[in-house]
């Protein structure tokens, strides 16, 4: 793989917040990296940091420890201290459409705002045309919510209006934070439709935050699942959804509610979803996962799984797939 | 070109929308709207009494002892009665909002800027050492109680309606900074503060354009609610001799004045003030309510 190719690389992060209960450490050690023009899914359940890696992405974190490179250059610090070029060239949408729009603004002046912050126009109505453009892109009707505020729009069209935001500047890289978690079913379709469109009509690379591992399906092209601050297993979606080898990935996909026989088949049968996520607090020892790992035994308590390649693209960190090779 | 003046015909619709929404939150309640006819009464009182009022050489040192003492509702010329000098109680007291209004106006112009300043500064740092300063010295000017601190700065300068004024914005600002970090570092969490923060904007961008305009409903609500008491704390300086001095026809000094001398004989010298100030903190705290209504879902 050229290194040119990949726009993001993610090297040994680790984020810890101080609390009073404790550290808590939200991201541990991980490593990834998004390739231009790819869509990369991180899953994982609520907790695991997937949230948080996102945010160490975009500055709005700094990392306690390791690196955050964008096409190549070291952006591990705070968004605030990033030059403007890598601002433009990078964004955000956010979990909660309702929270991540200014409620006393009107939509033109929300999708406007990174307009001319970063120059892109010059007057006002240059600013109208090309807000108007960015809402046509997202299927919004610019003359019915040009002038409309957030509280006056539904779900599905904030977070549309977010979207508009995000794509504004022209970046090649969307930080997408569980984008659809918050809406409709029926809403959750038109979003990724849109997603999907602007990714191919502007060569977008997206890191895809979500839980919804059907939806990963169908968007990613590699995913990786986290569990507990850090990343167990990566593969190429095909892979990762034929061939799970983490008892983890195994257990998150057959809880997936499924219709279709084709997809009940793919379902791996020989784990079921039982206990609670641990304390991030105080994790367990060795593997993180042993607790709720049905195949556990004493080397998971104790040693801490490293990675291995299992086929091309494919890694995974459990010990059963050590012992096995 | 045809579609931008699409946008431009349509653009001034949606915020006579959103007027119209305010108002609509705000009359639902009926003392919301008779506090907005008694304060908008009470101001126009206060602007024009010395044009309105049947005698102007009233409020000084004017005096016609043939006429002292008539009872109200008795005299057609003087409907509320006369004070000891033979002054129409009426004038007086109408002379007194523009002393009033006066004063809340000053004090307030004086706080509300700094005190929201502050209160922003101290919520988009929130957690920071600013934060810490800003918010332990507004806490230190707290912590004294509001009258006995102007009390003691009036006793010590020369008691005059402009110390008093002075004495009560030193201690009204904190309560405006505080006010107004505890909302702002609220909004400062959103997501469309960090979606600014990370799209580029700078820092005045974010405090004043992001995060102040909502904070607005809650400082509005409370200038408003503040006008009746900064009238009650001024009446009050007035009332222990520390505010305005006679023959400044205050409604303090003229309530204390009045009711030491001449109660309950002559008791239309002090009570009609005293409902002069009544009526302008009924009528701007129904009003304060109203505001609220209007910022609230």
């Amino acid at each position: 793989m050229e290194e040119t190719e990949k726009i993001l690389v993610i090297e040994n992060l680790k984020k810890y917040f101080k609390t009073t209960f404790g550290t808590v450490k939200a991201v541990d050690d991980i490593s990834f990296d998004v390739r231009s023009g790819e869509t990369f899914g991180l899953v994982g359940e609520s907790g695991s940091g997937k949230s948080t890696t996102g945010y160490l992405t975009m500055g709005i974190y700094t990392p306690t420890a390791g690196r955050v490179l964008f096409k190549g250059q070291d952006v591990s610090i705070h968004a605030v201290k990033r030059p403007k070029h890598i601002k433009k060239d990078m964004s955000i949408v956010f979990q909660d459409p309702a929270s991540s729009l200014n409620p006393s603004k009107t939509i033109r002046d929300i999708v406007g705002l990174p307009l001319k912050i970063h120059g892109l126009v010059t007057n006002s109505s240059e600013l109208t045309e090309r807000v108007a453009q960015l809402l046509e892109t997202v299927e919004l009707p610019p003359e019915r919510f040009m002038h409309r505020r957030p509280g006056d729009l539904g779900g599905g069209e904030k977070q549309a209006t977010a979207i508009a935001r995000a794509i504004a500047t022209h970046p090649s890289f969307v930080v997408l934070d569980e984008p659809t978690s918050a809406l409709d079913v029926s809403i959750q379709a038109k979003i990724i439709k849109i997603l999907i469109k602007l990714q191919q009509e502007l060569k977008l690379s997206y890191l895809f935050i979500t839980h919804d591992l059907s939806l990963m399906r169908n968007v990613a092209s590699r995913v990786a699942i986290m569990y507990l601050a850090k990343i167990y297993e990566y593969a190429p979606a095909r892979l990762f959804f034929h061939n799970p080898l983490h008892p983890y990935t195994k257990m998150l996909l057959s809880s997936v509610p499924v219709l279709t026989d084709e997809e009940e088949a793919l379902k791996p049968k020989e784990v079921k979803s039982t206990g609670e996520v641990s304390s991030a607090i105080n994790p367990p020892p060795g593997c993180r996962f042993h607790p709720r790992c049905p195949f556990a035994s004493k080397i998971c308590k104790a040693k801490e799984p490293e990675f291995v390649l299992t086929e091309p693209g494919h890694y995974v960190a459990c010990h059963l797939n050590t012992k096995k090779r | 070109m045809e579609k931008i003046r699409l946008f431009k015909t349509i653009k001034q619709s949606p915020r006579w929308e959103y007027a119209k929404r305010m108002w609509y939150k705000f009359s639902r309640s009926p003392l919301s709207i008779a506090g907005l006819v008694i304060s908008a009464t009470c101001i126009f009182i206060g602007l024009f009494a010395p044009y309105i009022v049947p005698y102007p050489e009233h409020g000084g040192l004017f005096h016609n002892f043939e006429d002292r003492f008539i009872p109200p509702f008795q005299n057609s010329n003087y409907i509320l009665g006369t004070d000891y000098y033979g002054r129409d109680v009426l004038t007086r007291t109408m002379l007194g909002f523009q002393y009033s209004l006066m004063m809340a106006v000053t004090v307030l112009s004086l706080v509300v800027a700094p005190g929201v300043i502050l209160g922003l500064i101290a919520g988009y740092h929130k957690g920071t050492w600013v934060d810490t300063v800003i918010m332990r010295i507004s806490d230190v000017f707290i912590a004294v109680p509001p009258l006995v601190l102007a009390l003691g700065i009036c006793s010590v300068l020369e008691p005059n309606i402009f110390n008093a004024m002075m004495a009560v914005s030193l201690m009204w600002w904190p309560w405006y900074a505080r006010l107004t970090y505890n909302v702002s570092s609220a909004i400062r969490n959103e997501y469309f503060v960090q979606a600014a923060e990370v799209m580029g904007a700078s820092t005045l961008h974010i405090i004043f354009k992001e995060i102040l305009p909502n904070c607005l409903g809650p400082i509005l609500t409370k200038v408003t609610l503040d006008v009746g008491w900064v009238i009650l704390i001024g009446s009050a300086l007035s009332f222990v001799g520390l505010g305005a001095q006679p023959p400044t026809p205050d409604l303090g000094t003229m309530v204390a004045t009045n009711a030491e001398k001449y109660m309950p004989d002559f008791w239309w010298t002090s009570i009609f003030p005293a409902l002069g100030i009544v009526i302008i903190i009924l009528g701007f705290n129904l009003l304060g309510d109203g505001v609220r209504d209007m910022f609230t879902e």
